[in-house]
């Protein structure tokens, strides 16, 4: 079962955000647009190995650049469920800048009711520095939140996700006022992450003393979504959405999910763990070569008449880089949080290349989140269960609600 | 946190730390399980609360747009 599958329908963009990973959209190469026949040839291969995915996600560049890509995948998905290659009818998702929406933007997301992510850094004084056009320069917040209240009133869902930077510590905004700031609008989820950067860039985070500083404002959000649950309000804040369910996960020796339950496909067609790696050859998990020059015995698949043959990249290129995993890591080994941590391998990269190691003062957040938790969690579950307890109108017997477990 | 005294596990070894964080885990998901059995839909709550309460306590780690990696992400 595949959690996530990104596909890349864009890799171009109309921004130039301050700390892109994906260089401007490009990933290190050239403007594209997604490869139609390639894209779905790796598809095809893909739903081959794993006939459940729980999620496909559209990225970019910025993917609603390419609409007809994001129709015709939405449909080929669906027929793949229409014919049972696929055991389940996925979510769709987008992460979008949001700042292209026609009507015909708004009919697709409606149709195949994609979940939109909104990129906003926050207020439009920070935001507006952080994000502005390409070429322009000028700021985008504004149209943004004309943007946001249009899927409002379509009324599709949205999160957003929130780069966090060196300038909001210049302007003194926390976590806490970036998850109040949010709450004007009704997102499903505010995720809210540090800048991945290289550890010389100035767009990070300078001094341990800075970088301390944002892991105390992490916490701090965890406590105030925890006190906001122990009064019977839910601040959807991603992070600790996530930590709860790692409470409930299996334990793993993989830092993330990337190239086992987690895979992207880039414009070109080529698949990688991560859609961070792209065009980080060493990171390719697979190539699908168009086969035509091979005899026909060695043809495994077809696709708009061409064939196809998947060749793991290991087999090809030498060079290709192991994920590492927490066995492999000696500080991890004798930690005792091991079993529950998590850590994005595309930061590691982007931190330090071709050495990916956790960075400590993410183990020190994880850590830290961990104790906040595990000692909070019971009696917070406790304080919401009685307020929801106290709010049932008199002589009214509600039924039991299952969960998915 | 109304005067609650969070303890740092990194005083304790390895090995009693986890030990102690695996018991506080078991607290915690008996938790999470006897609040699944209210009933959210009969109170007060907002259909839009009930909804997030919903996300939030189900046992996938991997619900959100982010597939699991949105941890931190330092």
């Amino acid at each position: 079962m595949l959690g996530r599958l990104t596909i890349n329908t864009s890799q171009s963009c109309n921004l130039d955000c301050s700390y892109c990973y994906a260089g401007g959209g490009y990933y290190g190469g050239k403007s594209l647009l997604m490869d139609d026949r390639q894209v779905l040839a790796s598809l095809m291969q893909i739903v081959q190995k794993h006939n459940d995915i729980r999620l496909v996600q559209f990225i970019g560049g910025e993917p609603l650049l390419n609409l007809p890509a994001i129709r015709t995948l939405c449909k080929k998905v669906n027929n793949l469920v229409t014919t049972g290659a696929l055991k389940n009818q996925p979510r769709f998702g987008v992460v979008t800048n949001l700042t292209i929406l026609t009507e015909k933007h708004l009919e697709v997301l409606r149709e195949f009711e994609i979940t939109v992510t909104v990129s906003i850094d926050g207020p439009d004084y920070i935001h507006d520095k952080q994000r502005p056009k390409k070429k322009a320069l000028t700021g985008t917040h504004a149209i943004i939140l004309k943007n946001l209240a249009r899927l409002e009133r379509a009324g599709i869902s949205y999160d957003f996700e929130a780069t966090y930077t060196r300038l909001h510590l210049q302007n003194n905004v926390t976590f806490v006022d970036l998850l109040e700031y949010f709450s004007k609008w009704k997102p499903n989820r505010i995720d809210i992450t540090p800048v991945s950067v290289s550890e010389k860039s100035e767009l990070g985070f300078c001094s341990e003393d800075e970088q301390r500083l944002v892991v105390t404002y992490q916490l701090d959000a965890l406590n105030y979504a925890l006190d906001h649950l122990s009064q019977g309000h839910v601040v959807p804040y991603g992070y600790l959405r996530e930590v709860i369910g790692l409470l409930r996960s299996e334990s793993s020796d993989r830092y993330c999910p990337a190239g086992e339950s987690n895979l992207a496909i880039a414009s070109n067609g080529e698949v990688y763990g991560c859609h961070m790696f792209t065009n980080k050859k060493q990171y390719r998990v697979e190539k699908f070569t168009n086969i035509q020059s091979f005899p026909k015995s060695q043809a495994t698949r077809s696709y708009f008449g061409r064939k196809f043959k998947a060749i793991p990249i290991e087999a090809e290129n030498p060079t290709a880089i192991t994920f590492p995993t927490k066995s492999m890591v000696p500080r991890c080994n004798q930690c005792w949080a091991r079993q529950w941590c998590r850590a994005c391998l595309g930061n590691m990269e982007i931190r330090s290349p071709g050495k990916p190691v956790p960075f400590s003062l993410h183990c020190e957040l994880t850590k830290h989140s961990l104790e906040l938790l595990l000692q909070r969690l019971p009696f917070v579950i406790d304080g919401f269960s009685a307020i929801i307890d106290a709010e049932k109108p008199p002589g009214r017997v509600g039924g039991k609600r299952d969960y998915p477990s | 946190m109304a005067g609650q005294t969070i303890v740092n596990f990194d005083g304790l070894s390895s090995e009693a730390a986890e030990k102690f964080a695996n018991g506080l885990v078991e607290v915690a998901k008996i938790k999470m399980e006897s609040l699944a059995k209210h009933s959210l839909t009969a109170t007060k709550m907002s259909l839009e609360d009930v909804h997030k309460a919903e996300l939030l306590f189900r046992a996938a780690a991997t619900d959100g747009n982010t597939g699991n990696c949105g941890i931190g992400c330092w």
